[in-house]
C-alpha cells in the first residue's frame, strides 16, 4: 500500500514522500481500460463466436448427452472442449499484444497485481456471458436437460457453473501463456499445443497409454469432463452401443458346423458344471402345466423317483398330499442341469454319434426374437453399463463440488504465475 | 606392445573395412571439417586447435562470425544431443531401458539437434557477412559443410574482412576512475559498469561513465547502434540499475526508487498507448497513475487540460489514438511523461517518424520545457536540425571489446573541436566501426576523453 509519511533524504533535509495509487485503486484504471477495449476493439467477437460454437457442438449433442452412457461422455468432453476453446481465445493476445505498454506503464508505477486483477474480473464477465450464451443456445437447440438440478434447483444452472469454471480456468490459462510470450505469434505459436494437450490428455475419451495417464491429473479438461460428466448422471444411463452394434447384425446369419461330441464336451465345462443345481423344471409349474393341459404324460426323468435326491423329493404324489395351500411353500425341483446332463451324456446313442457333424445356424433377430428382444437390449445396456462404470463419474455432490474445486485451484495457480511472470517483464530483452 | 600409430592405424582399417559407408563419410567430413575450421580459426585469429574439438568448434565458429551468442546456443545444443545420444546407449544396458524412455531421449535429442541447426545457420550467414561472400554460401554450408570449411580455410582467395581476435587496444584497458561530483542540484551519474550475464558468461555493456548534468540543460546523447545508449538511460532513470551511483537534486537514485521513479519521465522510441482509448481518457489514466493521491479528480481534470493545451492536443481530445496521426501520437506519447512535471526527463528518439518541421516544434517545446529548470536528455538520429536548441552532448562508443563508453560529455560547441567534425552525424560516422559505414575511431576518442579525464580528476 501506498504510504504517506515523512522520510528524511540522505542529505537530512525532510522530503515529503507522495502517496501514489495503490493497487486496489489501480485495478479500477484497468478495468476500464478492458471494457474500452471490449468496445472499441471488437473483443465482443467473442461473443457471437462462442454462440456459433455452441450451436455447432448442440447439433451432434442434442439427442444424446443426459440420454445414455456414450451420449453422456461425448457430451461432457464436447462441452469441455467448448469451453476451454472459448477460454483460451480469450485471452491468448492478452497480455502479450500490448506487452511494451505494460513494461511502459510498470515503469511509470503500475501494479502487475492490479494489471492481472483487472484482467480477472474482465475476463470473469467475459466468460460469464459466454456460458450464459451457450447455455442458452444449448437449449435452443433442445438438449434435453433434466429439469432438477443436482446442486442447485436447475440443471442447466448447474452445468452454466462447470462451464464457466472451466471456461475460466482454460481463460487464466492462456492469460499465463500470454504472460509469458513476448509476441502474438509466439502465443498463438504455443496455444495449439497446450490445447492438444488438454483435449488429448484429458482422460475421458481418448485412451491413453499407462505411463501418461498421470497426465491427465494435470489437464483442466479432466476435472471439466468428471463434473459434466457426473452431472449428465454417467453412471445411471444405459450404455447403448453394444446394442446397437447387436441391432445392426440383425440380418446376419451366426453359428456352423459342430460335432456331437464337441457338444456333449460342452456339458462337462465349467460353467455348466457350476450350474449344475440350477432348476429347469420344478413342481409348481409342473402342477401348473399339467393342471392347463390334462393327459399330458410326465417326462419320464420327473416321475422316475430313483432318478436322484432331488428327483425323488420332487414326486408329485408328494405334493399332491400336502393340499393346494402349501403348494407354492413346498416347491421342489423336477429337473436339474446336473440330471440333464447326466441323463445326457450316458445316453449311449449320444456317445455312438459324437463325429456326427451338425449345422447349426441362426439369424441374429432369430436369437432376439427366442430370448426376448426387449429383454435381450435390457440386459446387454445394463451389463455394458455396470462394466463400463467409472467411480470419478458418481453422481454426488462431493463429486461435482470436488471437481469445481480444483478447477477454481487451477484458476488462482495460473492468475498467480501470470503475475510472476509479468513481475520479469523488466528482464524482457530490448 | 601395441603402440599409438598402431592403434590408430588398426581403427582406419576398422572403420574403412567394417563400418558402413554412412559412418565412413560422417567420420571422414568431421575430420574435414576440423581441418577447414582449423584453417579458418587461423584467418580469424583464433586459436585453430579449438576446430579439433567438437562443441568448441561451434562456440568459436559464433566468435568468428561475430555471432557468439548464437555460437554459444548451437554448442550447448550440440552437446545436449550428443550427451542425450550417449545417455540412450548407456541405459540400453541397464533394467531401467524401456521403449517409451528410447522416444523420449530419441525426440528430446531430435529437438536439440534442431534447434543447434538452427543457430548453425545464423552463424553461417555471420561467416559468410565477415567473408564478404554471397549469401547463397549458405546452401553449400549447410548441406556439406566441410567442402565450403576447406575452400574458406586453406585458399588464400578467401579472407575475412575484419578479424574476430581480440584488439589489444589500449582504450579497452584505460578507465579515467575520475568521479563527478555530486551537488545539491542537478544529475550526477557515477556508473563504474553495467554488465549482462548470458549462458554463464559475463558481458561488459557499459563501463566507466561519470558526468554532471546542470539542470536546465537538454543534452543530446548520440551514439552508433549497439553502442548502449538506451542502456545507459534505464542506468540513469534507475529502471535497470547498474553498479552506479546515480544522485538527483542530492538523492540518490537507486536508494529512493520507489518514490523517484514519479519525478523521471521516460519517453519510449515507440508509441506505446492504447489505441482503444481516447486521447483525454489515455492522459486521464496517466494522471492517476503518476500523479500522487493529493490530486483530487478536479486537480487531476486541470492537469490534463494544461499539459493538451501544452503540446496542442486540445482539438483532439476525444479522438481515439489508434486515428490519432504519427505527430500527435508522439506528443501523446510526450504528454504522458510530462503530466507528472517530471525533474529529469529522457526521450529515445521522439523525433522519429516525424518531418522536419514537426520535429523542431517538438524540440523547441522541449527547450521550453528544459528552461523550466528540468533536466532533458534526447536520443535522436537526426541531431543536426536541432542542435541550436542542446546544451551539451554525451556520445557513447564501443571500444575494441564492444564494450559501451564514454567519448564525450560536454557543450556542442567543444564537441566539435574535440571531433573535429563540424556536424554530430560526422562525429558518429567517426565513432562507428569501418563494417557499419563509419571512420573506426571510437577507440581513439574513447582514450583521448579518458585521459582529459584523468588528468582533470588528477
Amino acid at each position: 500500500m501506498a504510504e504517506a509519511r515523512e522520510v528524511a533524504s540522505n542529505r537530512g533535509r525532510k522530503i515529503r514522500r507522495m502517496r501514489h495509487r495503490g493497487r486496489s485503486s489501480q485495478v479500477s484504471i484497468y478495468l476500464g481500460k478492458q471494457l474500452r477495449f471490449f468496445i472499441n476493439e471488437n473483443d465482443w467477437k467473442v461473443l457471437p463466436m462462442a454462440a456459433i460454437i455452441a450451436a455447432l457442438v448442440g447439433m451432434v449433442i442434442r439427442k444424446r448427452f443426459f440420454i445414455n452412457m456414450e451420449g453422456s461422455l461425448i457430451g461432457a468432453f464436447a462441452l469441455t472442449c467448448v469451453a476451454i476453446w472459448n477460454g483460451c481465445f480469450n485471452s491468448i493476445q492478452a497480455v502479450c499484444r500490448e506487452r511494451p505498454i505494460i513494461k511502459r506503464e510498470h515503469r511509470s508505477g503500475m501494479h502487475i497485481t492490479s494489471y492481472v486483477a483487472a484482467h480477472m474480473i474482465y475476463q470473469f464477465l467475459l466468460c460469464l456471458a459466454q456460458t450464459g450464451l451457450t447455455i442458452y443456445v444449448l437449449m435452443i437447440m433442445q438438449v434435453r436437460f433434466p429439469e432438477k438440478g443436482f446442486i442447485t434447483p436447475f440443471m442447466p444452472l448447474d452445468i452454466g457453473i462447470t462451464m464457466l469454471l472451466i471456461t475460466y480456468a482454460a481463460d487464466m490459462m492462456s492469460l499465463f501463456l500470454s504472460s509469458i510470450s513476448h509476441t502474438t505469434t509466439g502465443a498463438m505459436t504455443i496455444m495449439p499445443f497446450a490445447l492438444i494437450f488438454q483435449l488429448v490428455f484429458s482422460g475421458g475419451v481418448i485412451p491413453l497409454p499407462e505411463w501418461s495417464q498421470s497426465l491427465s491429473d494435470f489437464t483442466i479438461s479432466n476435472y471439466g469432463i468428471k463434473a459434466l460428466a457426473s452431472q449428465s448422471g454417467y453412471n445411471e444411463r444405459p450404455m447403448v452401443t453394444a446394442w446397437q452394434t447387436l441391432e445392426d447384425m440383425r440380418d446376419d446369419e451366426v453359428g456352423g458346423d459342430v460335432t456331437l461330441g464337441r457338444i456333449l464336451d460342452i456339458l462337462d465345462s465349467k460353467p455348466v458344471q457350476d450350474r449344475r443345481d440350477l432348476v429347469l423344471i420344478d413342481s409348481t409349474w409342473l402342477d401348473q402345466t399339467l393342471d392347463m393341459e390334462e393327459g399330458t404324460d410326465l417326462p419320464e426323468e420327473a416321475a422316475d423317483p430313483s432318478a436322484g435326491p432331488e428327483a425323488g423329493a420332487a414326486d408329485p404324489s408328494v405334493s399332491a398330499e400336502t393340499g393346494e395351500a402349501d403348494a407354492a411353500a413346498e416347491t421342489v425341483p423336477v429337473l436339474t442341469v446336473g440330471q440333464l446332463v447326466d441323463s445326457l451324456k450316458e445316453f449311449p446313442a449320444l456317445q455312438a454319434n459324437r463325429d456326427r457333424i451338425f449345422t447349426l445356424k441362426a439369424k441374429v433377430s432369430d436369437l432376439f426374437e427366442m430370448f426376448g428382444e426387449e429383454n435381450l437390449k435390457q440386459l446387454v445396456q445394463r451389463k455394458t453399463a455396470e462394466a463400463n462404470y467409472k467411480e470419478e463419474y458418481e453422481m454426488s455432490r462431493t463429486n461435482i463440488a470436488g471437481n469445481w474445486f480444483v478447477l477454481g485451484l487451477y484458476i488462482l495457480f495460473f492468475a498467480l504465475i501470470s503475475v510472476i511472470a509479468l513481475e520479469f517483464i523488466d528482464k524482457d530483452k530490448r | 606392445m601395441t603402440t599409438i600409430p598402431q592403434t590408430i592405424l588398426r581403427s582406419l582399417v576398422y572403420i574403412l573395412l567394417e563400418a558402413d559407408m554412412d559412418s565412413v563419410y560422417s567420420m571422414v567430413s568431421a575430420v574435414l571439417l576440423m581441418v577447414g575450421l582449423y584453417g579458418i580459426f587461423r584467418k580469424c585469429g583464433l586459436k585453430p586447435w579449438h576446430a579439433l574439438i567438437p562443441c568448441v568448434q561451434e562456440l568459436k565458429m559464433g566468435e568468428a562470425a561475430g555471432r557468439a551468442d548464437e555460437g554459444r546456443v548451437a554448442a550447448v545444443m550440440r552437446a545436449v544431443s550428443t550427451v542425450l545420444i550417449i545417455l540412450d546407449a548407456v541405459l540400453e544396458l541397464t533394467p531401467f531401458y524401456s521403449e517409451d524412455i528410447d522416444i523420449l531421449i530419441g525426440v528430446a535429442s531430435v529437438l536439440a539437434s534442431l534447434v543447434s541447426m538452427v543457430y548453425l545457420v545464423r552463424v553461417y550467414l555471420g561467416l559468410i557477412e565477415v567473408f564478404g561472400l554471397r549469401r547463397r554460401w549458405v546452401i553449400l554450408w549447410f548441406l556439406v559443410d566441410w567442402f565450403p570449411a576447406l575452400l574458406w580455410g586453406w585458399l588464400k582467395k578467401y579472407q575475412p574482412l575484419w578479424s574476430a581476435a581480440e584488439i589489444k587496444s589500449d582504450a579497452a584497458n584505460f578507465f579515467s576512475n575520475s568521479r563527478a561530483a555530486v551537488l545539491d542540484q542537478g544529475l550526477t551519474v557515477n556508473l563504474e559498469e553495467r554488465t549482462a550475464t548470458e549462458f554463464f558468461k559475463k558481458k561488459y555493456l557499459l563501463r566507466d561513465i561519470h558526468m554532471y548534468i546542470q539542470p536546465g540543460h537538454m543534452v543530446l546523447l548520440l551514439g552508433g547502434s549497439g553502442a548502449g545508449k538506451t542502456t545507459f538511460l534505464n542506468a540513469v532513470n534507475g529502471y535497470e540499475p547498474a553498479k552506479a551511483e546515480v544522485v538527483m537534486n542530492g538523492r540518490n537514485m537507486y536508494k529512493n526508487y520507489k518514490d523517484m521513479q514519479y519525478d523521471i519521465g521516460f519517453v519510449p522510441q515507440l508509441d506505446l498507448m492504447r489505441g482503444s482509448d481516447s486521447v483525454y481518457r489515455t492522459l486521464m489514466d496517466a494522471a492517476a497513475l503518476r500523479l500522487p493521491m493529493e490530486f483530487s479528480k478536479e486537480q487531476r481534470q486541470a492537469r490534463v487540460e494544461e499539459v493538451m493545451d501544452i503540446f496542442g492536443l486540445t482539438p483532439v481530445k476525444s479522438n481515439l489514438v489508434v486515428k490519432l496521426s504519427g505527430g500527435q501520437r508522439k506528443r501523446l506519447s510526450i504528454a504522458m511523461e510530462f503530466i507528472s512535471n517530471p525533474t529529469l526527463f529522457i526521450l529515445d528518439e521522439p523525433d522519429s517518424g516525424l518531418d522536419g518541421v514537426m520535429a523542431r516544434e517538438l524540440f523547441e517545446q522541449l527547450r521550453k520545457i528544459a528552461d523550466q529548470g528540468k533536466i532533458i536528455i534526447v536520443i535522436t538520429h537526426t541531431p543536426d536540425r536541432v542542435i541550436d536548441l542542446f546544451d551539451d552532448v554525451i556520445v557513447l562508443a564501443k571500444d575494441a571489446k564492444r564494450t559501451g563508453r564514454l567519448a564525450y560529455y560536454g557543450p556542442i560547441s567543444e564537441a566539435r573541436t574535440f571531433f573535429g567534425k563540424d556536424r554530430m552525424e560526422e562525429i558518429v560516422k567517426s565513432i562507428n566501426r569501418t563494417e557499419e559505414g563509419g571512420e573506426g575511431r571510437a577507440d581513439e576518442f574513447i582514450l583521448k576523453y579518458a585521459e582529459v579525464q584523468h588528468g582533470r580528476s588528477a
